[in-house]
């Protein structure tokens, strides 16, 4: 049966390309547009980070499985922190992290 | 690579003649000569009253160690300081004339006169002395225009790389930009090399958010958004990361110039207040004259959309990430970096690439800005309190 995406479930899943820019970042980028199921290659995760959702070229995916409230590294600087829980391979963007800019945020 | 050795010490690899202009009305006259003169290029500031941020500019970029002479054109009643203009660039040691158009007597004996100067000073400048030279002896600019969302992620990191590895070599890299990197304040004050350089970062930092509610021009745009970017931390960090990740040895203010190896803030956001706001830089053409004037010898400016200015005094090698943009303006892209997008390249190997341009550059190699004849030039007026020059 087909399922989301028009992909086979007998399908091999697909490669994709990210980059992770520190050694400390805990979120990769992807290079190119990368549909839900695609594998990710990338140093130091020994089988790939398969990817729960769709990411687009320059979105970001979790590289770990992250808690509520926990700071998101990219660069190996804090860039915000987590509005709620993500799984590995989730898409994290405005619906899960916010600036830590704002006074209202550290609510 | 050799470079130049100019009367003060300074070490140049450029060696122009400067046919610098000192209001609009003498600017046909030193065009005029500068076109005629191989070897000559033009630049000057248009306005007729007195600017000190202007004045400062012509100086700094008069006194850089990649001129070899300078040829003064005024037009004689503009009220800029023309003769103090011409005893500042003459204290660097170097040959400086000057011509008045209205006591030569116009445009004809002027044009005339003046390519007879430069001719004379452009064969003098090929008898400079030279010698060796290393990553150790070169100032570097940082600067980006016409980014994308490939900027962050190809551009600037490998741009980064090499600015960490020109400092590790000696080199003193300069970056500024301050009102772009709001929402990094906690990181940027923790690169501080010491309290002193903390608490001008923290000036600083005061004075740019105080501009940007001022301007409003602090925020993440919806095209940020689509393209993946999150907060404003993430978007000034993908600016910030093409200088490195270095210690900041110093914070140098408008025209001020590093005098030690290491990475320097160029912090030109001056005190400001409602009635005499200034943009803080009008145009990417601004911003280079401003870190050219701080002594860079070279600029690195990356770029995603694509840029094609080059800058009249100091080569600017442009380095983009965007394999598109990469393909389609070929001749205005130095250094490709798109290869760390389709996953041919790493970092390391384009910041590579980037030394390698950085040292055929200073060897005299052109840029493509300098092949295609790019020599912009930008010195506006800016309000004394907004750039805080005397």
């Amino acid at each position: 049966l087909p399922v989301e995406g028009g992909e086979t479930m007998t399908e091999q899943p697909k490669s994709g390309r990210a980059i992770v820019l520190h050694a400390d970042d805990n979120v990769a980028t992807a290079l190119e547009d990368l549909p839900k199921g695609t594998v990710v290659r990338l140093p130091g995760w020994e089988g790939g980070v398969t990817l729960a959702e769709e990411i687009k070229f320059g979105h970001k995916f979790a590289l770990a499985d992250l808690a509520q409230g926990e700071l998101v590294i990219k660069y190996g600087v804090a860039i915000g922190k987590l509005t709620q829980d993500v799984k590995i391979g989730q898409h994290v963007h405005l619906h899960n992290l916010v600036t830590l800019q704002w006074k209202e945020n550290d609510a | 690579m050799r470079g130049y050795v100019r009367p003060d010490g300074r070490i140049g690899i450029r060696n122009h003649v400067a046919v610098v202009y000192t209001v609009e009305c003498a600017r046909h006259v030193a065009d005029t000569i500068a076109r005629s003169v191989p070897g000559a290029e033009v630049f000057g500031f248009p306005g007729c009253f007195a600017d000190p941020y202007a004045f400062r500019m012509l100086v700094e970029l008069g006194k850089h160690p990649n001129v070899a002479g300078v040829l003064v054109v005024r037009l004689g009643c503009e009220s800029t300081d023309v003769d103090r203009l011409v005893r500042e660039i003459a204290a660097s040691g170097k040959r400086v004339e000057f011509l008045s158009i209205q006591e030569t007597g116009g445009t004809l004996k002027t044009v005339e006169r003046g390519k007879a100067l430069a001719a004379e000073m452009v064969r003098e400048a090929e008898g400079a002395p030279t010698r060796e030279i290393g990553y150790g002896d070169l100032i570097i600019g940082v600067e980006c225009g016409g980014s994308d969302a490939t900027s962050g992620l190809a551009a600037n990191p490998a741009t980064g790389w090499a600015v960490d590895r020109l400092v590790e070599m000696g080199a003193r890299v300069i970056f500024s930009e301050l009102p772009e990197l709001l929402g990094c304040d906690d990181y940027l004050l923790a690169r501080a090399a010491d309290e002193t350089v903390r608490a001008r970062i923290r000036d600083g930092l005061r004075r740019a958010n105080e501009l940007g509610n001022i301007l409003e021009t602090f925020a993440i745009s919806t095209g940020n958004e689509t393209g993946g970017l999150t907060t404003i931390e993430e978007k000034s960090l993908g600016a910030l990361c093409k200088a490195g990740t270095k210690p900041i040895a110093g914070v140098i203010r408008t025209a001020e110039r590093p005098e030690r190896p290491g990475l320097y803030l160029l912090d030109k956001v001056g005190t400001l207040d409602t009635q005499r706001i200034t943009h803080y830089e009008e145009n990417d053409s601004d911003g280079l004259v401003t870190l050219i004037a701080a002594g860079a010898h070279m600029i690195l400016f990356t770029t995603g959309r694509g840029n094609v200015v080059g800058s009249v005094v100091s080569p600017v090698v442009k380095i983009c990430g965007n394999p598109a943009t990469c393909a389609r303006m070929t001749d205005n892209i130095d250094v490709d970096a798109g290869g760390i997008i389709t996953g041919d390249k790493t970092i390391e190997d384009v910041g590579r690439d980037i030394l390698a341009r950085i040292a055929e550059t200073a060897d005299g190699k052109l840029t493509r800005a300098e092949q295609l004849g790019h020599r912009e030039y930008f010195i506006p007026y800016k309000p004394g309190r907004a750039c805080d020059v005397v």
